[in-house]
């Protein structure tokens, strides 16, 4: 491993830029092929995630009372490193637009971060446009609540108390202001959805929230509610890699202890 | 979730006892979706499998109540099954019988099926059938012409049983209906005329039947003599009926056994032909097969002989009908037949097309006919089984049902029909009635309504909860929040109260922290950056101060930044009195922001906090200039940004001030040696203090590690009262 | 942007960018890091850019309540008059943030209030382990007693329960704790990864609708 090291800075390169380029040479290829085989129909057994089951009950009951479903993105962008999420949280928004519009459920978006505003706007209103012929559902709505994690909680609190949702829904990017949010929805009884990444702020959602998306679950929302070839290939991608890396560190741990 | 049937609270799936109250959450608490059979939560409406509604709006036997509009008689009682073989083109909602009348007039062309024998055109046809077995056979009228006829006393027609229990149809009915008097007094006259022939001569012609003879009818009490009868040219079958279709007498004479080619059969072979083959007694009430006197049997001859009168003469091609006689049918295959003209019932006319009843009875087809009552027809007596079906029976006081012409339907022009419209669409004396009824309640009803509608929502007094679920739902909290602050408040008024309290437990990262600290020396410069949102600023203020204030201390530069909007603002606010401070002011862009800044802190986009960035503060370019860089964060990722961008670019030794709840995510940094110090929280701050020689003196720290220390208890203790709590009532719960 | 060719081009520009940031890593070359820095700086300035339509964005929508004269519209009527204030005060000193009135705003109503609202995960830290700590199973137990030690090692009275809490509680959180989120921020990291491929490579296009 120390002569590796060594070739690699007389290369000029460092051990980041070696462990990205090993990274990307094996996910691009892994990707490319396992997208053909999905194309080529290839069956794949996803294991099932309740909360992507649980949506349609949601919409459901947002449908049969009327009561608007909340949809909060969290408080990340898409200018930095919690960019991952908050599109995780977009596509699952997305979904849910489509089928909350063709059912007649209301729908309210509430970000943080200004970045994410627009992308939500687009994502919202392109499935308000794309609605069929004679839908009556109500163009959703999308804020921005504040740009500080605690003052965002704070205005989420409102919107949960006082717009009655039928459900509420979380994935993105939380922070310890979550708990604030998922104790609200827990006194007003409303059915909740929540992932997230950081393990600290899971702990939370494990503890409020009726369905929990756990780490990169949030990630798989594209493979269960709309499985396209890609989709469903990056999943198996990253089981790939998540193999590879559990080697890795084993490996690793032998050698060192050897 | 399950939702608890006993206080309403939501629990997680999978739960077999309440969370709040301890009551067994079982198969009681959810609801079976009658379609799938999948078990949903109470509260649902429509089921998380499958999607069907969970409570039907209507039973199914509902749904399948037919809804024709002008139905009026079922053609079974809707206890019997259905059978299924029905003919072919004959919907299940409309009977057998109405079918081959409709076949009759020409209404439904589809040709019957083969299976069913086609009704017999010859028989016939009672305007009320009450059931749908063996009808198509050949009736037993036509098998007693070649057996004894019954005794002349049973041509009475019985009066259907109306003692029958509710429901159940009456099984003689249609051994009745199948064999009427009258066809039983063509029996006993053929019997007659059996016994007189035997004595006769045969008679080579066969005169018309020019007598009148009385209307043929299965509903008359006084029973008829059964006649032959033409049907009307008008009514041309669209194709010929086979001839297993055709009734015994008739195929009998269409198709004599093989007759020479133009010779015309004897008439005794034709009558021989013509005669049905003995049958025995099959249909018949036992009473009156008892009763009937012993028939002799019929012997060619006889039969022959009064067939020969009345019967039918078979036309060779070509050959015409004689005046008085009509042509039965004369389809091509077949040879005519032409019987004498008969005086046709009235019933028997309603059956050709452009003769029977009324219009308004039978409908256009049936123009210009007589009347049943004209025709001497009298209203059959409907059996109990079809008397109970009729719906909204009268009862005391009700209105009856109107005896009208049907409007439309497959009925149309039928009078006296059962009214199953009435509980569908009542008349308008029974929406009187019933408006006249309601008359009292509605005002009350509409005012009520009124008020409901008039109200705003937020005015609607909301149910009120269980009592001891309201006490848990308030009280808890109330409880919570009173300990909590008791814990907080307590130690002012009671310092002490918290054994070892103000043993402040050893930190070695903080300490390492000191240890960077007391190594700076005098001019050297010092990076802070303020990275945590005002919301935590009570927790990291009070580390922030004691290590800026050693800073200051020591005489170092000290340039602030922040990676956050409110860092610099927070940064602001301490003392910064004879201290050389510089705040480079908010960096955005996060972790591409500190990039930036490894490149030089000239080229990173930093704001400035009241004024311009200088070019080379304290002549620092670049982070490598800086010996130490301490960031003061609320967020793991502000860490790890640190210390990918900056740490793997630069020499210099990054120290972290972070908050207590991500101590554990941040620890593995200074385990790995990426960190140069860390200290957490309160505790940790008083840690570093201890490490860097000034322990703290003063009151309100200590105080402040009490209270910590009572809250942290109270906490705990709150864990352990909901365990006992839960598990109290669960055993509560299993006992009683 | 609507239309094939607009969304052709938002595709291309995003596959392009993010190859020329990804290139930057690899190879060091003045010429591509002035680019990525340029595309930087454009990103940081479009980050403000976002912040004044989220700006507009909170005004129409709180009008909008107000209009409707919504449940809590008193509420709205209040930030909206205390976001023109602080801009007003913040535009009218060339010191901007720094200037003495917004920073009196800052130190004496943003901070406590933010501080208020943080406090309350105090009461609901503790409802929520009121509710998330009953034992049920043996993995329950097992988190109850993990939890109890957790929490009390970090305090001095815990110490004068058990004098080795502090040592348990320190391995607790260095190994089995650290050791499980590391894993799922393993997982979670290659997801992230291989929705940035995905963007990267325009196999998702979120933003091009």
């Amino acid at each position: 491993m120390d002569s590796l090291i060594d070739l690699l800075r007389n290369s000029g390169t460092s051990e980041q830029q070696a462990l990205m380029l090993v990274l990307l040479l094996v996910t691009l290829p892994l990707l490319a092929l396992f997208t053909m085989q999905q194309r080529a129909g290839k069956p794949v057994a996803l294991r099932p995630i309740q909360a992507f089951h649980r949506v349609r009950e949601f919409i459901g009951r947002g449908a049969e009372t009327g009561r608007p479903i909340h949809v909060s993105l969290g408080t990340g962008g898409i200018a930095d490193a919690s960019t991952a999420e908050s599109l995780a949280g977009v596509t699952f928004m997305g979904h849910i637009a489509g089928q909350s519009i063709a059912s007649g459920a209301p729908l309210i978006v509430t970000v943080s971060d200004p970045t994410l505003l627009p992308l939500a706007q687009e994502t919202a209103l392109h499935a308000w446009e794309s609605r069929q012929y004679g839908c009556d559902a109500a163009e959703p709505e999308v804020r921005l609540v504040a740009p500080e994690p605690v003052a965002y909680a704070a205005g989420v609190m409102d919107t949960l108390l006082g717009e009655h949702v039928a459900a509420n829904v979380m994935v993105g990017k939380f922070g310890h202001e979550y708990l604030l949010m998922g104790e609200t929805g827990i006194r007003t009884r409303t059915p909740q959805i929540a992932g997230g990444i950081d393990p600290q702020t899971l702990a939370f959602i494990q503890a409020t929230a009726d369905e929990v998306l756990i780490g990169e679950e949030i990630f798989a929302s594209g493979a269960y509610l709309n499985p396209k070839p890609t989709h469903i290939a990056s999943l198996r991608v990253q089981d790939w890699l998540r193999v590879l890396v559990t080697v890795v560190i084993l490996v690793g741990v032998i050698l060192r202890s050897v | 979730m399950i939702y608890c049937p006993n206080c309403g609270t939501a629990n997680k799936d999978g739960s077999g006892f309440c969370n709040q109250c301890g009551h067994k959450l079982g198969s009681g608490s959810k609801t079976v979706c009658p379609s799938c059979g999948a078990p949903n939560p109470i509260e649902n409406v429509f089921c998380d499998s499958c999607g069907a509604k969970l409570a039907p709006l209507v039973t199914k036997g509902a749904e399948e109540k037919p809804g024709v509009k002008g139905l009026s008689l079922p053609t079974k009682p809707l206890d019997e099954e259905v059978p299924e073989e029905t003919p072919e083109g004959a919907s299940e909602d409309v009977p057998d019988w109405l079918h081959r009348l409709r076949y009759v007039t020409g209404a439904d062309q589809e040709p019957l099926a083969t299976e069913k024998p086609a009704p017999e055109l010859d028989a016939p046809m009672p305007p009320q059938d009450l059931g749908g077995e063996g009808e198509a056979e050949i009736p037993d009228w036509l098998r007693q012409l070649r057996a004894a006829a019954p005794p002349t006393e049973e041509a009475q027609v019985e009066p259907p049983a109306q003692e029958q229990p509710e429901g159940e149809p009456s099984k003689e009915e249609p051994a009745e209906a199948e064999v009427p008097e009258w066809m039983r007094q063509i029996g006993a006259e053929v019997q007659q005329a059996v016994a007189a022939a035997e004595a006769a001569e045969v008679k080579s012609d066969s005169e018309p039947v020019t007598e009148e003879t009385p209307s043929i009818s299965p509903l008359a009490e006084t029973p008829a003599e059964p006649e032959e009868k033409a049907i009307a040219e008008e009514a041309p079958l669209q194709e010929p009926l086979p001839q297993e279709v055709l009734p015994v007498a008739v195929a009998a004479v269409a198709l004599p056994e093989e007759p020479p080619p133009g010779e015309t059969p004897a008439p005794a072979e034709a009558r021989e032909a013509i005669l049905p083959p003995a049958v025995p007694e099959e249909v018949g009430p036992p009473e009156e097969q008892e009763e009937a006197p012993p028939v002799p049997p019929a012997s060619e001859e006889a039969l022959a002989a009064w067939l020969q009168e009345e019967g039918p003469v078979i036309l060779e091609a070509g050959e015409e009908a004689a005046e008085g006689e009509t042509i039965v049918f004369a389809p091509e295959e077949y040879p005519a037949v032409a019987l004498p003209q008969a005086e046709i019932p009235a019933w028997l006319e309603s059956l050709a097309p452009g003769g029977g009843m009324r219009p308004d009875a039978l409908g256009p087809a049936f123009a210009g006919k007589l009347t049943p009552e004209e025709a001497g027809l009298e209203r059959a007596q409907i059996p109990a089984w079809l008397e109970l079906l009729r719906p909204g029976r009268a009862k005391e006081g009700e209105i009856p049902v109107e005896e009208t012409a049907e409007e439309s339907g497959i009925l149309e022009g039928v009078r006296g029909a059962l009214r199953l419209v009435e509980a569908i669409d009542p008349s308008p004396e029974t929406q009187a009635r019933a408006v006249s009824e309601s008359a009292a309640v509605t005002p009350e009803r509409a005012e009520l309504l009124t008020r409901l509608l008039g109200e705003s929502t937020s005015s609607l007094v909301k149910p009120k909860p269980i009592p001891t679920q309201a006490v848990r739902e308030r009280g808890l909290p109330w409880l919570t929040a009173l300990l909590l602050v008791a814990a907080v408040v307590l130690p002012f008024f009671l310092p002490g109260l918290v054994p070892g309290g103000n043993t402040v437990p050893a930190s070695t990262p903080a300490e390492a922290l000191a240890s960077s600290v007391q190594s700076l020396q005098p001019g050297d410069t010092v990076l802070v950056s303020f990275d945590y949102d005002p919301g935590v600023s009570t927790e990291l203020d009070w580390p922030a101060r004691i290590v800026l204030d050693d800073l200051k201390q020591k005489g170092v530069n000290i340039l602030l930044m922040g990676t956050t909007p409110t860092g610099p603002g927070l940064a602001a606010r301490f003392d910064w009195t004879g201290a050389q401070m510089v705040n480079l002011g908010y960096l955005p862009g996060q972790e591409m922001g500190l990039q930036q800044l490894t490149a030089g802190i000239t080229g990173a986009a930093l704001a400035g906090f009241g004024g311009a960035v200088p070019d080379a503060p304290f002549g620092v370019r670049s982070l490598s200039d800086v010996k130490l860089i301490l960031t003061v964060a609320s967020s793991q990722e502000t860490i790890r940004w640190w210390v990918e961008q900056v740490g793997t670019q630069v020499q210099t030794p990054i120290a972290a001030i972070v908050s207590a709840a991500i101590e554990p995510a941040v620890r593995p940094y200074y385990a790995s040696d990426q960190l140069a110090g860390l200290v957490s929280g309160w505790v940790g701050g008083q840690a570093y203090q201890r490490g860097s020689g000034s322990s703290s003196t003063e009151n309100k720290d200590v105080i402040a590690l009490e209270a910590q220390s009572l809250a942290h208890l109270v906490i705990a203790g709150l864990i352990v009262l909901g365990n006992i709590a839960y598990w109290g009532k669960r055993l509560i719960g299993r006992q009683s | 942007m609507k239309g094939k060719f607009g969304r052709s081009l938002v595709t291309a520009i995003t596959i392009s960018t993010g190859i020329l940031v990804l290139v930057n890593f690899f190879v060091r070359n003045d010429f591509l890091r002035q680019v990525q820095k340029t595309l930087l700086d454009w990103a940081i300035i479009l980050a403000a850019v976002a912040l004044i339509l989220g700006i507009f964005n909170i005004l129409a929508s709180h009008a909008r309540k107000i209009q409707n004269k919504k449940s809590g519209w008193p509420y709205s009527l209040f930030l909206l008059a205390a976001m023109g204030t602080v801009i007003v005060l913040g535009l009218a000193d060339p010191r901007g943030p720094a200037s003495p009135s917004v920073s009196w705003i800052f130190e004496y109503v943003q901070v406590p209030l933010q501080a208020t609202i943080f406090a309350l995960l105090a009461f609901f830290v503790a409802s929520a382990a009121y509710r998330a700590f009953r034992v049920r199973s043996v993995d329950s137990f097992i988190m109850l007693i993990v939890g109890l030690i957790v929490l009390l090692g970090q305090v001095p009275i815990g110490q004068a329960i058990w004098g080795r809490i502090a040592d348990a509680k320190d391995w607790i959180l260095s190994y089995p704790s650290t050791g499980g989120a590391r894993g799922i921020i393993l997982g979670a990291a290659l997801g992230a990864v291989l929705v940035g491929l995905r963007v990267l490579l325009g196999i998702d296009r979120p933003h091009v609708e």
